[in-house]
């Protein structure tokens, strides 16, 4: 398959006609006895006032997603959005230096992807920078944060993507939009270099990881996320899934209770770049709430919002506390 | 005043989020086992003992403290293995059988409310940067998690004292760093 072929096929809508199985979300609608630890810890910090730990999100902010999404869909608001990009480059020396040829590959691709999400990115500068502390940042680590605090550029309104080759061979993170108001200097993701379309990094060289990170970015789980139980990915067209899909195991099911096959193709999945070509309706929605949530700013990036301030003023009414 | 004086110490500095230290698991290993020639000085392992016993005895911190807490535990910790003897040897160490980390902990009864507090947020602040990270295999996976295991299997030698011979499996389950292909950083 040439280049051109696998961004048609990436183009591939979302898709739909699944299963439904979001919609539980309150701490007591869910069985005590099918409770994880994870979930009682989760709990007891909410009820303590503790939300130290910053957990993925609360119980608390389950039912705001939902809400935010049905709010959304009761307004019939699906907005595009305009995200202005900033790239930094981490170099060490020669190594990690991306092709600018890449960087656009990149960006078509995210382009391609999101357009069913109605998400557009415009890239507004590549800045490169030789430094070979940040070169190899860990995960959530003391480097991150002052590469973050130094580079990182308008977070409220602009995606900052940052390619460099991180430490424990991770292909890339990304910071959740609820994120943003405790933590606005860590905004972003980190994306692995050699994972750019055009590039070695093997299966992974297709571009999906940046695809990928920048779903967490605006909202999306993976689709194993909470693996067979409620609320899952908290997006009720993605099949549950025990855990996550390697290489392409098409036609995988994981779960006793779950007839769908899993969502091998999913971009929010672990796949392997090659097999991954869709995001679902809901997931496509999920975004869309997500952002009128958190990074309602985006809206009015670029001058083509057509939500009007008294719409976002209802949704967010919709789901106070 | 344990906490307080922690606060004006480490306070500016505090960066820690991710509770991640794969070299926990190797002070274990080295002041539990002769290992490739790598050993820790046994008044340097007292005085790290004494700095975790003095974290622990801190209220249960709130969401900077664990930062802070956090932090000061693993300058402890990489304090404590830049005591060690035969350093050069580390990746010989790291190819043996000898060399193993934590891929799940045990979930020990704790008395101690700071240790649990502590225990609690590393668990969750782990589950929350899996549900961001994208892997490349079930490997890597594992090597990252083993961080978060390891970090507190070393802060829980720190605690308790432990008999020569005995081994990482007193923490958890364990796997060799060969099978997952840890490398030196």
């Amino acid at each position: 398959m040439n280049r051109r072929d696998f961004v048609a096929l990436s183009a591939g809508v979302c898709a739909c006609g699944l299963i439904h199985k979001c919609g539980i979300a309150n701490a007591q609608d869910i069985p005590a006895a099918s409770r994880s630890d994870e979930d009682q810890d989760r709990e007891e910090i909410i009820s303590n006032g503790r939300r130290c730990a910053t957990p993925p999100p609360s119980l608390y902010e389950l039912r705001e997603t939902e809400s935010a999404r049905q709010a959304f869909r009761s307004l019939g608001l699906q907005q595009d959005l305009n995200v202005p990009v900033h790239i930094h480059v981490i170099q060490k020396g020669e190594e990690g230096k991306v092709a600018d040829d890449q960087i656009n590959q990149q960006m078509t691709l995210l382009n391609t992807v999101f357009l069913p999400a109605l998400v557009h990115f415009n890239l507004l500068d590549v800045k490169r920078h030789d430094n070979a502390d940040w070169y190899h940042v860990g995960h959530s680590g003391a480097a991150e944060r002052k590469m973050k605090e130094a580079l990182g550029k308008d977070t409220l309104t602009t995606l900052n993507i940052y390619l460099l080759k991180p430490r424990n061979r991770l292909l890339g993170w990304a910071t959740f939009p609820w994120d943003l108001g405790a933590r606005p200097e860590m905004d972003g993701v980190v994306v692995l270099n050699s994972s750019l379309p055009g590039t070695e990094g093997r299966p992974f060289n297709l571009g999906m990881t940046a695809v990928h990170e920048v779903g967490h970015w605006l909202g999306l789980y993976h689709t194993f996320q909470g693996g067979c139980a409620e609320p899952g990915d908290e997006v009720s067209d993605t099949p549950y899934e025990a855990s996550e899909s390697v290489g392409c195991p098409v036609g995988r099911t994981s779960c006793p209770n779950e007839t769908n096959p899993s969502a091998v193709s999913n971009y929010m999945n672990y796949s392997d770049d090659s097999c991954m070509s869709e995001f679902t309706d809901d997931q496509c929605a999920r975004i869309q709430a997500m952002v009128g949530v958190y990074r309602a700013e985006l809206f009015d990036v670029g001058g083509t919002r057509s939500l009007s301030g008294n719409d976002l003023e209802e949704v967010r009414r919709l789901f106070k506390p | 005043m344990g906490a307080a004086v922690l606060v004006i110490s480490f306070g500016a500095n505090a960066s820690v989020w991710a509770f991640d230290n794969i070299r926990g698991c190797d002070i274990v290993n080295f002041a539990t086992t002769m290992v490739h020639g790598i050993t820790l000085p046994l008044d340097a392992v007292k005085t790290y003992q004494e700095r975790v016993r003095n974290i622990a005895r801190m209220p249960v911190p709130g969401d900077q403290s664990f930062a802070i807490a956090a932090d000061e535990i693993m300058r402890a910790q990489e304090v404590l293995l830049g005591t060690a003897s035969g350093q050069t040897r580390l990746t010989d160490y790291l190819r043996s059988d000898v060399c193993e980390v934590i891929v799940e902990l045990n979930n020990d009864p704790l008395d101690d409310e700071s240790t649990k507090a502590l225990l609690t947020t590393s668990r969750l602040r782990l589950q929350d940067a899996l549900s961001r990270i994208r892997f490349g295999s079930e490997q890597d996976k594992t090597l990252f998690k083993a961080g978060y295991n390891c970090f507190i299997a070393g802060y829980l030698f720190g605690l308790k004292p432990m008999r020569q011979g005995e081994s990482l499996t007193k923490f958890g389950q364990t796997r060799t760093c060969k099978e997952l292909q840890r490398s030196v950083d």
